[in-house]
């Protein structure tokens, strides 16, 4: 191989290009991105030795995983054809389902605390969370998980465990006066961080700059809202409660950022998320009507600036009056093939009359190859139907999650069908059909629990292995 | 020190080669200690070492470093047990912190081109990882500041680039 005589012009000395490329070879891409624009022989250096692999990184949105209410693994929303990406959370050994807790840039966190990649099918599991020591009593919290990836930056992953106020069954108005005036959240809050460096658990302190939300009595009393869509974005954790705790990661501190006071005047549904310009707060209430607010994070100081409001009744009802039943996008339908595949005999039916044999129909075969890359601007909100003779003037949307780096906002209706909300051109598309083969016969409820936009990432340090639930079960 | 160096390693046992640098300077070592050097490791097995190893692109400076290095990792790459000698982890964990850190443009670039001229896997290792150290967090004009390189794009060049990877630079 022909290698070029200097690297590094202008140093007295002169490092061999191989030398150099063993320097690069340890850095981060967003480093050598950097690099790539300091000299000629540096970006040549990278480019032929493909240093820099921009193709693994989560830069693109493959789909939405959705986790059902009684369904066991998480299914996945995507144009087709089902891609590289497997998409099955099916390749660890788990007792039950794999519940998924978190997701940041293409690694899952379960509830079981295992870490989970489903593109490179790697997985660890972390140890057992240590008990607290702090002072804090844990009949009246409970911990969620988030995770922290950025492959960009760093192949290391944390995993932060934060504490919510429990609802209800242990009353802290009437049993204990002083808890009940303490503040929430209290300061310093420690938390509990895995590191994947250090490979253990740690407590870390991070202190609240600015005032609490209120007390721990009044935390109870709010702790009915809805808490999905905390994320990891530049640095800092951003946690969604009946405020949004933003904790920075590198210094150690803490703020509780209000919602708009508008957002509260008629109990809407509220979802946080990462998008083009940072940080979005939507808020949908039942008869349609969408606000948008962006954090603005300049000058030390957070404010939220209303970006968008529309009413999407109007929209929604126009598609549903169309008829089609294939959207772009399709489910997987991944616990219908691997009930019936991988797991024959091990339904787990709510309804029990139902024949699984049922499951073997001949027509199941996924809709024709197509990009996979959704582009936002393909799908025809006017030729591209959905179906539905049902459930047309009661249907309504609820958040699936925040396209993570353009202003879409993705959706599900009632009647089970995806829905791409464009900020920009204020269009609402329907994306297609939802609805999991045969759920009615696995679950009661019909509903979904959570949604996670996926970036899939094919750089990881999660350690190989071939072990699968399927292995397992074969055992 | 070379001399030291050479006196600590003689009650070890074992073969003494002499390493001539560049300017003339003589450092004399074990062959354990030597040939954590893949290149003096050949040129012992093919019987190379009577006259003195000559290394006429290593400075005796650089040499020095190299040797002081050496004799303090011979215990790990001891293969028959010998302990004695060998330094506890904590202590060579500190040696090469010191080592790295106290280390700047050009000796640093002079010290890995000897780690890779004398192929010590290690040492280039170690010292590959600190200029990356350095390079980490840099925009790409601290970087040509830094490694005092000059800009040879054109501003649309540059920003052409720059482009190619815009995920990669905030705002």
């Amino acid at each position: 191989m022909e290698e070029a005589p200097l690297a590094a012009r202008g140093v007295e000395v002169v490092l061999p290009e191989d030398v150099l490329a063993e320097i690069l070879r340890r850095l981060p891409p967003r480093s050598l991105a950097a690099l790539r624009c300091v000299c000629t022989d540096w970006r040549s250096t990278i480019d032929s030795r493909r240093l820099l692999r921009a193709d693994l990184l989560p830069l693109s949105l493959a789909g939405i995983f959705i986790d059902f209410w009684g369904l066991r693994f998480p299914d996945f929303f995507s144009r087709p054809p089902p891609t590289p990406i497997s998409g099955v959370f099916d390749f660890f050994p788990l007792e039950e389902g794999p519940d998924i807790m978190d997701h940041c840039n293409g690694l899952f966190l379960l509830f079981s605390l295992l870490v989970v990649n489903p593109a490179t099918q790697r997985w660890a599991c972390l140890p057992p969370l240590p008990s607290h020591s702090t002072e804090l009593d844990f009949r009246f919290l409970y911990d969620q998980g988030l995770i922290v990836f950025d492959p960009i930056v760093s192949p290391h992953y944390e995993v932060f465990m934060i504490p919510f106020v429990k609802p209800g069954q242990y009353c802290i108005e009437r049993t204990d006066l002083v808890l009940k005036e303490s503040e929430w959240p209290p300061s310093p809050l420690i938390l509990h961080v895995f590191s994947s460096v250090a490979e253990r658990w740690e407590e870390r302190s991070f202190v609240r700059e600015g005032d609490s939300a209120g007390t721990v009595a009044y935390a109870q009393r709010q702790c009915h809202l809805d808490k999905r869509g905390n994320f990891y974005w530049r640095g800092a954790l951003y946690v969604n409660s009946y405020f949004l705790m933003r904790i920075s990661i590198s210094d150690g501190s803490y703020q509780v950022i209000h919602h708009p006071i508008e957002v509260y005047k008629s109990r809407p549904y509220v979802y946080f998320g990462k998008s083009e310009k940072g940080v979005y707060l939507a808020s949908l209430t039942i008869d349609g009507r969408l606000s948008i607010w962006v954090l603005d994070e300049s000058c030390g100081q957070f404010k939220w600036v209303l970006e968008h409001q529309n009413n999407l009744k109007p929209l929604l009802l126009r598609l549903n009056r169309s008829k089609q039943v294939y959207g772009p996008w399709i489910l997987r339908d991944i616990n219908y093939h691997l009930y019936s595949q991988k797991f024959p005999g091990e339904w787990d039916l709510y309804d029990r009359n139902y024949d699984p044999s049922h499951f073997h129909s001949p027509n199941d075969e996924a809709p024709a190859e197509n990009n996979f890359e959704w582009h936002s601007d393909d799908d025809d909100i006017v030729d591209n139907q959905c179906n539905s003779e049902e459930r047309n003037s009661g249907d309504y949307l609820t958040f699936l999650g925040f396209h993570p780096y353009k202003e879409v906002v993705f959706m599900s209706s009632g009647s089970m069908k995806g829905f791409a909300y464009h900020l920009k051109s204020s269009k609402l598309h329907c994306l297609g059909n939802l609805y999991p083969k045969h759920y009615k016969h696995f679950a009661q409820h019909e509903h979904i629990r959570e949604s996670f936009p996926y970036t899939p990432c094919w750089v990881d340090e999660l350690p190989e292995t071939s072990i699968s639930v399927y292995n397992l079960c074969q055992d | 020190m070379a001399a030291a160096a050479a006196e600590a390693t003689i009650d070890g046992g074992g073969k003494m080669i002499i390493l001539i640098s560049a300017d003339g300077k003589r450092f004399e070592v074990t062959e354990a200690v030597a040939s954590q050097s893949q290149l003096i490791s050949n040129m012992i097995e093919d019987d190379c070492t009577e006259n003195g190893v000559r290394l006429p692109n290593v400075d005796g400076d650089i040499l020095t470093m190299v040797v002081d290095y050496c004799n303090m990792h011979a215990g790990d790459a001891a293969a028959d047990g010998d302990t004695t000698k060998a330094s506890s982890t904590e202590e060579l964990k500190k040696f090469d912190a010191e080592l790295v850190q106290a280390l700047e443009n050009p000796v640093l670039f002079k010290l890995i081109l000897a780690a890779n001229f004398l192929n010590i896997k290690s040492l280039l290792d170690m010292t590959c990882q600190r200029v990356a150290d350095m390079m980490s967090g840099k925009t790409p004009e601290q970087m040509r500041e830094t490694f005092s390189i000059e800009n040879d794009f054109t501003p649309e060049e540059e920003a052409a680039i720059r482009q190619e990877n815009a995920w990669a630079f905030d705002d």
